[in-house]
């Protein structure tokens, strides 16, 4: 109890510097609008809010990205019912039956369900997230350097198993991610590795140049592939506010979601598009008699997928914020942008972090409540934008990533090297590979090494000691099993088992 | 895909096992992560592309694909270019590269001018007019945003 109200008086600074809400709502401003456009997602705003803020001192930097991390969550869902392209994959489900709604003519009531419900949910998970993670923090504090090792390799195994497409797939862009990480000077004992003898790879690649390459270019020239395909339609928009009804008449779909939303946004590697799929399909299963049929309009439909993908925004930042390990890409970019202005993030953020946890935590609570009156504005003005054709959004996204990569470090040479990984990007997008796992293997990758090596050394560089250390400890022992159990499942085992069960019964 | 990162993966790790073997003296070895990584990684390439070989594209799926492949191997390069890189991408993939080797050289407002106009005009076919609106008005954005509100200043170039 003592940590939550530690918690809650360090995040009261905000209201000293109440500059810190203007730049807040300006983020989930920005937020929103970047993710209501198709093709700019979540983690390229907030990648573009991190290069923008890099100079800017920690508070005002934080309160925008999380403005920026909130506001375009819900976003995505504006594109997804107006025009049937969700601009987040968070809003993915929301198109199955907002956008027949739109068809309807009940545009302007699909988009004030999705703001209500965006809202409810997001305001649930905060508070989770205020209660949770202070308990979470003291748990970490037993973590040794090789359950660390394991958590982050089942974060990457996860993201892996959960990115769509072929699992190994999955695993090699998290191993490729690593790779990119382990380039540049080694941290303790200074030998450089795979640098070519460039001076610019000493200090490694910038991770936010690379995850802009990966996200923005590349998503940019792979929507290229079908431009003819995507419509623009003009949409009548009158009345936006939604009716009592309408907003808490389904509280029970909207508190299930919730709950779906932060637990999957809370496991590693997961985040708000699979929390959104899951509530859905769960609203679809338990709700009998749905006034229109699920995939034609029903509100249900609208409420599981929304109040499931804000809600899982408090679950993911509780094992970035408690762990160090990031819920999801976007969280992997906050991580990122707490290390470029020197802080670590992980147990010790909470006695150690000068107030940044308790500001974090009040921030996206704060930035959920603000995103009520902004969710309900510019949604007329929005559906002028969201007419622009795609002809003329993807090089200005282009543009943009440009702008990104070069602001983070004021670099020409990280210029370059986002336009390499966005066109490698679009080779691996083209083959099934999810860019995902390489983000969060970049993200990961020091804090994978660094806990490797101590636990490399504590069972003396002894392959059958490290298996022993993890068999002598439960907390390890359970990591190491749930990593063993996410293999067998790829693997397809257990419904080898199943059938052969099944196959013996009837025998 | 899977051959060339196979390829890379092998290539890393005895780069990997090189690091290692040089650097024995130290007691913590910097190329231990990254062997461990690469090796990782092969493995999976292997898994993949042995899945890939068994569930190859059945015949009655090969409609599409050039059917006497040894009567010209350019035929055969000239479909798979196609398809990894439609006409479209290929244009703004040479676009982009021209405007990152660009931006060092007149600068970020100039490339970006170029960039902008070109490739709205390419996709957009012809509307030369709002194309000209489109690029002068992002560019003043940019401008009013980047140096004037963020202060950062944007390439300048060597002209």
């Amino acid at each position: 109890m003592t940590e939550i109200f530690m918690t809650i008086s360090d995040g009261l600074v905000i209201f000293a510097q109440p500059i810190l809400l203007l730049y807040m709502t300006a983020g989930v401003i920005f937020g929103m609008y970047a993710g209501a456009m198709p093709g700019i997602s979540v983690t390229m705003a907030m990648s573009l809010m991190v290069s923008f803020t890099n100079g800017w001192n920690i508070y005002p930097a934080l309160a925008a990205i999380i403005g920026c991390y909130v506001g375009g969550v819900y976003g995505g869902s504006r594109s997804a019912i107006l025009l049937n392209v969700p601009g987040t994959p968070a809003a993915l489900a929301t198109a199955f039956d907002g956008y027949p709604l739109a068809q309807k003519g009940k545009a302007a009531k699909a988009l004030g369900v999705t703001a209500i419900q965006s809202v409810i949910g997001g305001i649930i998970g905060s508070i989770f997230l205020l209660f949770c993670a202070p308990l979470i923090t003291r748990f970490a504090l037993l973590f040794a350097p090789r359950d660390y090792f394991l958590l982050a390799l089942v974060g990457i195994v996860l993201m892996a198993s959960m990115s769509g497409g072929s699992f190994y797939k999955g695993m090699i862009a998290g191993f490729l991610g690593m790779m990119i990480g382990c380039i540049g000077m080694d941290s303790s004992t200074a030998v450089p590795r795979f640098t070519f003898g460039s001076l610019y790879l000493m200090n490694g690649v910038s991770s936010v140049a690379i995850i802009i390459g990966l996200f923005g270019l590349s998503e940019s020239l792979v929507q290229m592939r079908d431009l003819a395909k995507i419509e623009v339609r003009k949409q009548d928009i009158s009345r936006i506010w939604p009716t009592f009804q309408d907003a808490f008449g389904y509280m029970r779909v909207t508190i299930e979601s919730s709950l779906i939303g932060i637990f999957i946004g809370a496991l590693p590697g997961t985040g708000g598009n699979i929390a959104a799929l899951i509530a859905y399909d769960r609203a679809k299963k338990s709700v009998k008699n749905p006034e229109v049929p699920f995939g034609e309009g029903a509100i249900e439909g609208l409420v599981a997928p929304e109040s499931a993908n804000n809600a899982a925004v408090g679950g993911a930042v509780v094992p970035m914020l408690t762990l160090g390990i990031p819920g999801d890409s976007a969280t992997a970019i906050m991580l990122a942008a707490l290390s470029v202005h020197g802080v670590t993030a992980g147990p010790l953020l909470m006695t150690q972090g000068d107030g940044v946890f308790g500001v974090i935590v009040l921030l996206v609570l704060l930035a959920n409540i603000v995103l009520l009156p902004v969710s309900f504005s510019g949604i007329k003005m929005f559906s002028k934008i969201a007419e622009v054709p795609k002809e003329v959004l993807l090089p200005l996204i282009i543009v943009l990533t440009v702008v990104g990569s070069f602001a983070a470090k004021k670099s020409l040479f990280d210029v370059y090297f986002m336009i390499g990984f966005g066109i490698l990007g679009y080779f691996l997008k083209l083959h099934g590979f999810s860019t995902g796992p390489i983000a969060l293997g970049l993200i990961l990758c020091s804090l994978l090494e660094l806990n490797f090596r101590r636990a490399a050394a504590m069972s003396r560089y002894n392959v059958g000691t490290f298996f022993m250390n993890i068999f002598s400890n439960p907390l390890s022992l359970v990591l190491f099993l749930l990593m063993v159990i996410m293999f067998l499942s790829q693997w397809g085992v257990f419904k080898k088992i199943k059938k052969s069960i099944r196959k013996n019964k009837a025998e | 895909m899977i051959l060339i990162l196979a390829i890379f993966s092998l290539v890393v790790l005895i780069a990997s096992v090189n690091l290692m073997n040089q650097t024995a003296k130290y007691e913590d070895p910097p190329g231990l992560f990254p062997t461990v990584v690469s090796a990782a990684m092969l493995v999976c390439c292997l898994v993949t592309l042995f899945k890939v070989r068994k569930d190859a594209l059945p015949e009655d799926k090969m409609e599409d694909v050039p059917k006497d492949i040894s009567a010209g191997a350019w035929e055969t390069i000239r479909f798979s270019a196609k398809v990894e890189v439609p006409f479209t991408v290929f244009v703004m993939i040479v676009l982009t590269i021209l405007y990152g080797a660009f931006l060092s050289i007149v600068g970020f407002y100039i490339s970006t001018a170029a960039f902008l106009f070109s490739s709205i005009a390419f996709l957009y076919r012809g509307r030369i007019k709002r194309t000209t609106f489109v690029t002068l008005g992002s560019l003043i954005a940019i401008y009013v945003i980047m140096e004037l509100i963020f202060k950062i200043k944007l390439p300048g170039g060597l002209l």
